[in-house]
């Protein structure tokens, strides 16, 4: 207590990943409060698979979420997340409100199933690009 | 009388382990003795000596008086009158021995003290590196008129001053854009000017009076007062440049020091000078202080200049990082704070004795033992330490504020009841039981995390009009909405949420926590704290105080989402 306050408490060890299994190449494009940001786009190739580790202590005010991939202090907030496959298919997953009860979505990014522990991998698959929209020859 | 024992032993062996892990942090650096020796033994008044630059005092009594006779030499046939160089003020060093004492020169406003010599430049790697003495308090210097009664802390005078700029005599004297020193005096202005010149120029520093197009034949000195004014403003990872409010800025020419508060806006100006003053910004106001590390006073250090403003927009490193500690420090003490009480104030008077000045160190690291608060780790380490350490360093701005927020939080807790507060620690940490610590920390650390959401929210979404933003901007768990009921059993949303409309489980599902009331205000639920000694206590009085509140029935399971 007296080395170390009110705030003594465990440190958490986050470690998150976006795996891609799709069998194509993959872009991720982040929308911030609604708007498209191109610029902060994640490309995966296929079987590619990107990693961020944080290490966190009391109050925990920090830590990783999937949405971490994606925002930088000024990027706003995130409010959807586009997944592009081989520029020809796109679904667009969006965060949980009220009015959109992500945690009924199985395969939306934002689900608190690829968001609630320390330790997540969230893995696109075959299964997610065949069941995207074709974007009708260009999909930007 | 167990629970005592075992207490007052973890109390010791803490101590003890304190002062391990503070002598690894101290190092000597030069004592009074060394210093004198190392100025005697250097002729030259402007030459480096190891990492600071030692200066001949212009402003000594003995000095001044040689500087006058020099100057009736020169003007046989002026009429002096009664004048003469008498010691206006002393300059001194205060050695306090406790947190008590260093308390007691901070009870006096109007005398600002450094941690560090005035008659001394410095290398700017110096302050900013340097380590304590192995008194650990440090010392501070200050001069003041003579006369001006002085704190009861143990200190020595340093020097006897004569500051013509200060004294009466010459208080209407010419204020010339420029004054060419002729070594004749035929008028007051003349002696003021060629008195000073003659004081400078005996030891070795006129270059701080003489203009740039000044030349040995034609000696032109800044005659003029000028009034330093300026623009502080701190770069923001979330809403870019914004102006400091309510920091400190010290003007300091040698002994003579002028203060200037930022406004909204961030500007500031001072009480006139004349000739070289050098901008200095100190973290610190009546009720707190920002600590560079842990021991020292935070500065940023601003030119030397003549006539000139200072417009700095503070952008990286320790000064960003002691900006934002101190906007948050200053929004709490000073701002709109949702009418919650103020955090400890200093030299007030609380049913359970006198506060001092709140010691906030802003450690250089992310990593160690976390951020936090204790007024027990100060009063039993005689202020060795800081109630309050930081440890966000190179976090974004938004989390350097809210984790100050947060420490500031519990302090507020510790005056508002200072006895069930300390009951709360200590059962949250001595107790042999888990269900009683988990219990009392859960209301321990929800109280600070429900003011850091709300007060954070107040700087980004409110005053700078970021109307998406929440918090944090890089870990986006929504004002804690989108955080488990696992992921903390301590540092619960519980608090806050009885102030939002949001229900997490409705959001996001069954792992989070059910949450149907709201209608509070955060001044209710400060109400509340006084007498609570655990989470269902907490939640026991925050109903019983306010009956008639439509969402009543729901606080239950709100407080249920938590299990001990």
């Amino acid at each position: 207590m007296i080395q170390c306050g009110t705030d003594q408490e465990e440190t958490k060890y986050f470690d998150y990943s976006i795996k891609n299994n799709s069998g194509s190449k993959i872009d991720l494009v982040p929308y911030f409060n609604g708007q498209a940001n191109y610029s902060l786009k994640v490309s995966l190739a296929k079987d590619g698979i990107i990693n961020l580790k944080k290490e966190v202590k009391p109050p925990y005010n920090d830590g990783l979420l999937m949405s971490s991939f994606f925002v930088t202090p000024s990027s706003g907030h995130l409010t959807q997340v586009e997944v592009v496959f081989n520029n020809t298919k796109r679904v667009i997953y969006q965060e949980c409100t009220e009015t959109n009860q992500c945690f009924n979505q199985p395969r939306n990014i934002f689900n608190p199933v690829y968001n609630d522990k320390e330790v997540e991998t969230y893995t696109i698959t075959s299964e997610d690009s065949q069941n995207a929209t074709d974007c009708g020859g260009n999909c930007y | 009388m167990k629970l005592k024992q075992l207490f007052l032993c973890v109390l010791y062996a803490g101590l003890f382990l304190f002062q391990l892990s503070c002598k690894d942090e101290l190092s000597d650096i030069q004592n009074e003795e060394a210093f004198k020796a190392e100025k005697n033994s250097s002729l030259s008044a402007r030459e480096f000596s190891g990492d600071s630059l030692i200066l001949e005092n212009p402003y000594s009594t003995e000095n001044m008086a040689k500087a006058l006779q020099r100057v009736k030499y020169n003007n046989p046939k002026y009429s002096f009158g009664k004048f003469n160089v008498q010691t206006t003020h002393l300059y001194l060093k205060f050695s306090p021995e406790n947190e008590e004492q260093v308390s007691l020169l901070k009870s006096d406003s109007t005398i600002h003290y450094f941690d560090y010599r005035m008659d001394t430049e410095y290398k700017e790697e110096y302050l900013a590196n340097r380590s304590p003495d192995k008194d650990s308090i440090p010392v501070y210097y200050t001069a003041v008129p003579v006369g001006k009664t002085l704190p009861a802390v143990k200190h020595e005078v340093l020097s006897e001053l004569y500051i013509p700029e200060q004294d009466p005599y010459f208080s209407d004297i010419k204020d010339n854009e420029e004054y060419q020193v002729t070594d004749r005096v035929e008028n007051k202005t003349d002696l003021f000017n060629n008195l000073l010149f003659s004081a400078y120029e005996q030891t070795g520093n006129e270059q701080d009076l003489l203009t740039d197009n000044a030349t040995p034949e034609a000696r032109w000195i800044f005659g003029s007062k000028w009034y330093p004014s300026g623009n502080i403003r701190v770069q923001d990872d979330i809403a870019g440049s914004r102006p400091v409010t309510g920091a400190q800025v010290l003007m300091r020419q040698w002994f003579t020091v002028a203060q200037g508060i930022t406004d909204g806006n961030g500007n500031f100006s001072t009480s006139s000078v004349r000739g070289k003053a050098r901008y200095v910004i100190q973290w610190e106001r009546y009720h707190y202080s920002v600590r560079d590390g842990s021991f020292f006073q935070a500065e940023t250090h601003g030119p030397n200049v003549k006539k000139q403003s200072w417009s700095i927009n503070l952008n990286g490193g320790k000064d960003e990082y002691h900006a934002l500690i101190h906007q948050a420090a200053h929004d709490f003490y000073y701002g709109y704070r949702f009418g919650l009480i103020s955090p400890p104030m200093n030299n007030h008077f609380y049913n359970f004795g006198r506060q001092s000045q709140i010691k906030i160190a802003g450690r250089l690291s992310n990593s160690g033992p976390p951020s936090s608060y204790s007024h027990i780790r100060s009063e039993i380490s005689f202020g060795l330490s800081a109630q309050i350490h930081i440890k966000n360093y190179g976090s974004t701005s938004d989390q350097v504020y809210g984790t100050t927020i947060h420490e500031l939080s519990h302090a507020l807790h510790s005056v508002k009841d200072r006895f069930s507060y300390d009951n709360i620690v200590r059962d949250s940490f001595l107790s042999g039981d888990s269900q009683v610590k988990n219990r009392n920390r859960r209301l321990l650390e929800s109280w600070p995390v429900a003011v850091e959401i709300l007060m954070t929210l107040e700087r980004y979404r409110v005053r700078y009009n970021i109307s998406n933003y929440s918090v944090y901007s890089t870990f986006q768990i929504v004002n804690y909405q989108n955080r488990t009921i696992a992921a903390s059993n301590h540092y619960t949303s519980g608090i806050y949420d009885m102030t939002d409309m949001v229900d997490q489980r409705r959001t996001y599902g069954s792992a989070y926590p059910v949450d149907q009331v709201n209608g509070y205000t955060i001044k209710e639920l400060e109400n509340a704290l006084s007498g609570s000694r655990y989470w269902n206590d907490y939640r026991d009085r925050v109903k019983a105080m306010y009956p008639n509140k439509p969402t009543r029935p729901f606080v239950d399971d709100l407080f249920a989402n938590w299990q001990d």
